[in-house]
């Protein structure tokens, strides 16, 4: 496709030699005036403008400024051209955003040439743009990609912690089942007995009763986990509940590990402002991390406690083990750093719990005073209001 | 030669107290002496102690010494103990290998007590008289025969024999279901044609890279003759291993 050119003249002898030099060359129209070549330009956009200066009503100066202000014709190349031959007329044209100067009257040659340069200007500048608009889109396509796929690690993350639980899970739920179905069972025989032994079956459905109990606050642990709150709006909980709901869930793991758990009193009337469900996956992970750490350990212990600091809660998670080695403090809230051997961890779990805290406005960190490894949250208890409306 | 429940002595191993007591109850019913242990190594110090103890029931997952480190344990000493585990579906261990570590059944929570009760007094039958039933197939209908180097049915190779069953190598399909009941026909080093009846443990159906593909076969009837023969050869090579792995 022809390349465009406007020729802007009073004169129709200028214009009539400019076309002569021109015509092979690319598209061409003509204005007698200022205001003609901006109506030309609303619908027919042109890489090179020559432009005479001195014209009645809008000026050279004035139209070659109005072109270089519109966005929409940002790629249009101006040449201003005058009879006169001053510097200051010349280093005014450039004040107004020309691109070059020639004056009257010219060699074919020298305009012929020049046009070129400047058609292959407004063309090479063209693509670049073009490249650079793709080139945004791209960059906009990957972060959006990037931020969907950390969306999903994270959930990904979770769901592998569940899934390490789950076999214990599954363990601590079947145990129960099992004791429900002997007790029936048993009952079955029990009441075809002469006399029926009701004392008997009424200590059976006691057990029943309680084993009942135990697995629904099994799976309230588990429902409340599983779900993905990271939409969730920040609500006031008890921390108490949290930390309960969220320990059911790896009790058995501990349990088989051999791990002894204490939780130090949290007050009930201690409330958070949060995400309780991704505080939850802070203390599963926290929780998990210190039961691989300490599992070969001869003394092996967890403990997790809770205190007010300030217009803050600091919940520290200890373990028996000595402390984290520099070289791994280092890198530990990284993605993907992780210090479990093939299979087992995702190296996710602390850059994700670090992200959490962060969009609680809080914090995670590991106490390097501790004799013992101890990773503090601190979360603040009751967010700004500005945080609320934005929550 | 086969105990009463009255004189039989089973150890109940589980972490869980209201579970072991459900167990106990229901052995108890049932006429058996039963023992109690909260962990596998308890059960282990008891079972030293206390070495009349006929068959051992015992979760797998427990703290302080778990299943199969009971199992590992007891095989290591006393080779002839039966052990039934318990399972919940999601253990580490697979039917497989919990065959191969020398357990004589597994049971997944929650159990089916008829049927653990049925199988704590199989296994209590010495193998001489377990096998000499044939109780089992007129129940159900036969559906694989297994021929090795037969031209019918599943096609398979006797790869060897455990205590209680065999590992059958099968190369291609089709392989038998778990819990098919099959009759197999296969010969001994020495060419003595050995017929039977057994059941399908279980059915690796393609190689992996340590591991054979084909099944795992329970005996579950042999002829008087062969019987004597298969018992002799157990005997002789004492395997450790209830159903081998391959």
């Amino acid at each position: 496709m022809k390349q465009k050119v406007l020729i802007v003249d009073d004169e129709p002898r200028n214009q009539r030699i400019i076309i002569e030099s021109l015509e092979d060359m690319a598209e061409l129209k003509t204005a007698s005036s200022g205001e003609e070549a901006w109506a030309i330009m609303q619908t027919w956009i042109p890489d090179l403008v020559l432009l005479d200066i001195m014209m009645p009503g809008i000026d050279g100066y004035q139209l070659c400024k109005q072109i270089k202000s519109d966005k929409r014709i940002e790629f249009t190349k101006v040449i201003l051209v005058s009879g006169k031959a001053m510097i200051d007329e010349r280093l005014k044209g450039y004040e107004v955003g020309a691109d070059d100067y020639m004056t009257k009257p010219f060699v074919p040659e020298e305009l012929v040439a020049k046009t070129k340069v400047f058609l292959r200007l407004t063309e090479a500048e063209k693509s670049l743009g073009e490249i650079n608009l793709s080139l945004e889109k791209k960059v906009e396509e990957r972060t959006k990609t990037l931020t969907e796929t950390q969306a999903k690690l994270a959930a990904a993350a979770k769901m592998s912690a569940l899934g390490e639980m789950a076999g214990g899970i599954a363990h601590e739920i079947n145990t129960p089942l099992a004791t429900i179905g002997l007790l029936i069972s048993q009952m079955e025989e029990l009441i075809t007995d002469d006399p029926i032994d009701k004392d008997l079956i009424s200590e059976h459905l006691t057990t029943i009763g309680e084993t009942v109990k135990r697995i629904s606050t099994i799976i309230t642990g588990l429902r409340f986990f599983s779900r993905d709150g990271s939409h969730d709006n920040f609500s006031q909980v008890a921390l108490t509940e949290v930390v309960k709901n969220t320990l059911v869930l790896c009790q058995e793991k501990l349990k088989h590990s051999n791990i002894q758990l204490t939780v130090e009193p949290i007050a009930e009337s201690l409330q958070v402002d949060c995400r309780s469900v991704q505080i939850s996956q802070v203390l599963v992970n926290l929780v998990g991390n210190s039961c691989d750490a300490i599992q070969n350990r001869p003394e092996k212990w967890i403990r997790i406690a809770a205190k007010v600091q300030g217009d803050q809660v600091e919940i520290s998670v200890t373990d028996s083990g000595e402390g984290i080695p520099e070289s791994v403090r280092e890198k530990m809230f990284q993605p993907f750093y992780t210090t479990k051997e093939v299979g087992k961890g995702t190296g996710l779990g602390l850059s994700i719990s670090k992200g959490i805290l962060e969009s609680h406005k809080g914090s995670l960190c590991v106490n390097r005073e501790s004799k013992n490894t101890q990773f503090v949250i601190r979360l603040p208890l009751k967010r700004e209001s500005s945080q609320a409306k934005a929550g | 030669m086969q105990k009463t429940p009255e004189e039989t002595n089973i150890l109940l191993v589980d972490d869980e107290p209201d579970f072991r007591k459900a167990l106990e109850f229901s052995f108890k019913r049932a006429g058996y002496k039963t023992f109690l242990a909260g962990s596998g190594n308890e059960a282990f110090d008891f079972i030293c102690a206390n070495k009349n103890i006929d068959v051992v029931v015992s979760d797998i997952r427990m703290a302080n010494g778990d299943g199969v480190q009971l199992l590992e344990r007891l095989r290591e000493r006393f080779s002839e103990t039966p052990v039934v585990l318990l399972i919940t579906g999601f253990s580490e261990l697979t039917t497989e290998e919990a065959y191969e570590k020398g357990a004589e059944a597994l049971f997944a929570k929650p159990i089916d007590q008829d049927g653990l009760k049925e199988t704590i007094k199989r296994l209590l039958t010495p193998p001489e008289m377990r096998w000499g039933e044939r109780t089992d197939l007129s129940a159900t209908q036969l559906k694989v025969s297994i021929q090795f180097g037969g031209p019918s049915g599943v096609d398979g190779q006797i790869v060897s024999i455990g205590r209680g069953g065999m590992f059958v190598g099968i190369d291609h399909p089709p392989y038998p279901n778990v819990n098919e009941k099959v009759s197999f026909q296969f010969e001994l080093a020495d060419h003595q044609s050995i017929e039977g009846d057994g059941v399908v443990k279980w059915a690796r159906t393609g190689a992996t890279t340590h591991l054979p593909a084909g099944c795992g076969i329970e005996f579950s009837y042999l002829p008087e003759e062969q019987r004597k023969q298969v018992m002799q050869y157990i005997e002789a090579n004492r395997p450790k291993a209830f159903i081998p792995i391959k």
